[in-house]
C-alpha cells in the first residue's frame, strides 16, 4: 500500500493532475492566512517596548528565514531520493525548490538588514544569524548557477543533487562554526530574540503567517514544478493531449 | 486583548517613527512573492503555447510528406 | 599497493613533466600578498595584524586556481573511467589521487607562506602556527576543490563556477584556521582547535572522495 502510494510520485503525469489542485488549495489558504497575519501583525499587535514599531517587521522576516532553511532541507531529501531512487520528479524538486529558497534566503535577508538599521543602527551586522543567512544564501545560488552551467538536464539535475547533500551535510557545521566565532568576536548584547516570552498577542500572528508562507511555498513550489514537468515531458502523449484540449 | 493599535490610517502609515523600514520590508516581501507568482504563472502559458507551436509544427509537417 | 603506487607514481610523472602547474599558484600567491601593502599601507604592525588572515585567503584562491584541471585532463583521456574498472573502489582511487596531488601541489605551495609571511612583517611564531593550520586544514579543501572540478566536469560554461560553487563550503575550515591563528597571536593554547580542524579535514578526506566519485560516474555514464 505505502509503496504504490510512493510509486505514483514516479509518475510525471499523477503529479501534473493533483498537484493543480493541490496548487489551488495552497494559493487561497496561503493569501487568507497572509492577510490575516500581516493584518494582524501590523495593526492589532501590541508595540513592543523596547523596538517600538520596528519589530513589525519579525511577522515577514522570522516566516521567511525560517523557510529558507526548511527548504534547503527540503532538497537535501529530494537530492537522496534522486540519487537513490532515480526519481525524474524529485530533480524538478531540487531545481524548483532552489530558485523559491533562494528568493526567500534573499528576503530574510534584506528584511534583517532593514530590520537592522532602526535596532542596531547600521545595516549590516556580521551577527552570526545574518551571517549563516548569507552563506545559505551563497549554497542556493550554487545550486542554482550549477544547474544553469549544463546543457543535459539530467547530468545536471544530479551533479546539483550531490552538491545540495554535501551542501546540507556541511551546513550544521557551518552554522555551529559561524555561531562560535560570532561569540569570539561580538559581545552577546545584540541577540534579537533572547528576551522574556512573548504574549498571545504578539505570537499568534507570528505563527498565523508561518503557516502562510509555508503555503505561499508550497504554491511557488507546486506552480514551478507543474512548468518543469510540462517542459520536460512534451514529447509525452499525455502532455500533446492536454496540450491541444487546451484552447 | 484584539484591538486597533493605530487612531488612523494615518498613524498606521506613519508608525513613528519606523515605517519607513516597516513598509519598505512588506513592500518587497510582496513585490518578491507576487513577482515570483506571476513568473510562474506566465512561463507555465508560455510552456504550453511553445508546445501547441511545436505540435502544431510537426503535424504540419506530417501532412505534408 | 600496486595500484597505488601506480597512481602516485602516475602523478609523479605528470608534475614533473609540468612543473609549471606547481609553480604559477606559488606566483599567484606572491603577486596577491605583494599588492597588499601597496593597496593598504607599508606600516608593519597594520600587516602584521591582518597578514595571517590575508594568507589564508590567499592561499586558498592559489588552490582553487587549479581545480578545474584537477581531474579535467585525466577525464578526457579515459584514465578515469579506467580506474573504475580496477580491482578497487573507484573513490580509493581517487582518494589516493587527491592525496598525492595534496603532496606534490599544495605541501609546496605551503611551504613559501613563511617568506610572504615575513614580508608582512608577522611574527615567527605565529608564521610557525599559521603553517601548520595550512597543513591541516588543506586537506580537506583540496577535496572540496576536486568535488568541484568533478561537479563542472560536464558543465559547458564553468569558468568560474566551480569556485564560486565551493567556496561557501570553506566557511568552517576557515573560521577554525582563524580561530587557531588568533590565539596564538594572544599566546593561549591552540590544541583542542587544531584537533577540531584535523577533524574537518579527516572526515572530508573519508567523505568527498565518495561524492567525487560520484559526480565523476555521471559524466562516464553520460559519455558512452
Amino acid at each position: 500500500m505505502a509503496w504504490q502510494w510512493f510509486h505514483q510520485w514516479g509518475s510525471p503525469r499523477w503529479f501534473y493532475e493533483r498537484a493543480e489542485r493541490w496548487q489551488f488549495w495552497a494559493g487561497w489558504i496561503a493569501l487568507v492566512l497572509l492577510v490575516l497575519g500581516t493584518v494582524w501583525g501590523l495593526a492589532i499587535a501590541p508595540v513592543d517596548y523596547q523596538q517600538g514599531h520596528s519589530y513589525r517587521i519579525i511577522y515577514l522576516h522570522v516566516p521567511v528565514a525560517f523557510l529558507a532553511q526548511a527548504l534547503y532541507l527540503g532538497m537535501a531529501v529530494a537530492a537522496v531520493v534522486l540519487l537513490v531512487w532515480r526519481m525524474k520528479l524529485a530533480d524538478i524538486a531540487i531545481q524548483a525548490l532552489a530558485v523559491v529558497g533562494c528568493a526567500f534566503c534573499v528576503l530574510a535577508l534584506v528584511s534583517g538588514a532593514i530590520w537592522g538599521k532602526p535596532t542596531w543602527g547600521t545595516y549590516w551586522v556580521w551577527d552570526a544569524r545574518l551571517t549563516s543567512m548569507l552563506i545559505l544564501a551563497f549554497l542556493y545560488l550554487g545550486i542554482i548557477g550549477l544547474r544553469s552551467a549544463f546543457i543535459d538536464p539530467e547530468l545536471a539535475g544530479k551533479a546539483c543533487a550531490i552538491l545540495a547533500l554535501v551542501g546540507a551535510i556541511n551546513l550544521p557545521i557551518i552554522k555551529y562554526s559561524v555561531e562560535w566565532w560570532n561569540t569570539l568576536h561580538q559581545p552577546a548584547s545584540l541577540k534579537l530574540t533572547e528576551r522574556p516570552a512573548m504574549p498571545a498577542s504578539m505570537w499568534v500572528p507570528l505563527l498565523l503567517n508561518i503557516c502562510a508562507y509555508y503555503a505561499a511555498a508550497v504554491y511557488l513550489l507546486f506552480a514551478s514544478m507543474r512548468t518543469l514537468v510540462l517542459r520536460r515531458e512534451r514529447r509525452a502523449q499525455w502532455v500533446q493531449a492536454l496540450v491541444r484540449a487546451h484552447d | 486583548m484584539i484591538e486597533w493599535q493605530f487612531e488612523s490610517i494615518g498613524a498606521l502609515i506613519a508608525m513613528t517613527p519606523h515605517g519607513p523600514f516597516v513598509w519598505s520590508v512588506y513592500g518587497l516581501g510582496l513585490v518578491v512573492l507576487g513577482g515570483l507568482t506571476l513568473h510562474f504563472r506566465q512561463s507555465h502559458r508560455r510552456a504550453i503555447t511553445r508546445i501547441q507551436r511545436q505540435f502544431e509544427r510537426e503535424s504540419e509537417h506530417e501532412s505534408e510528406t | 599497493m600496486d595500484i597505488e603506487r601506480r597512481i602516485i607514481a602516475r602523478e609523479w610523472r605528470l608534475v614533473m613533466a609540468r612543473p609549471g602547474d606547481i609553480l604559477k599558484p606559488m606566483w599567484f600567491l606572491l603577486v596577491v600578498i605583494s599588492l597588499i601593502p601597496l593597496a593598504l599601507s607599508p606600516e608593519s604592525s597594520l600587516l602584521a595584524e591582518i597578514g595571517p588572515a590575508l594568507i589564508w585567503v590567499a592561499t586558498l584562491l592559489a588552490i582553487l586556481l587549479n581545480m578545474e584541471s584537477l581531474f579535467k585532463d585525466d577525464f578526457i583521456d579515459g584514465v578515469l573511467e579506467q580506474w573504475t574498472f580496477w580491482p578497487r573502489p573507484f573513490a580509493w582511487c581517487l582518494a589516493i589521487k587527491l592525496l598525492t596531488h595534496w603532496l606534490f601541489q599544495i605541501v609546496p605551495l605551503i611551504l613559501i607562506t613563511p617568506v610572504v609571511g615575513l614580508m608582512l612583517a608577522i611574527e615567527v611564531h605565529v608564521i610557525v602556527v599559521l603553517l601548520v593550520t595550512l597543513l591541516v586544514a588543506t586537506p580537506a579543501l583540496t577535496c572540496f576543490s576536486g568535488l568541484g572540478g568533478a561537479l563542472t566536469l560536464g558543465a559547458t560554461r564553468s569558468s568560474v563556477l566551480g569556485v564560486l560553487v565551493m567556496l561557501p563550503l570553506f566557511v568552517p575550515v576557515v573560521i577554525l584556521a582563524a580561530g587557531v591563528i588568533t590565539r596564538a597571536t594572544d599566546g593561549a593554547a591552540v590544541g583542542p582547535l587544531m584537533a577540531l580542524l584535523a577533524a574537518f579535514s579527516l572526515a572530508a578526506g573519508l567523505f568527498i572522495p565518495i561524492a567525487i566519485a560520484a559526480a565523476i560516474r555521471l559524466n562516464i555514464g553520460g559519455s558512452t
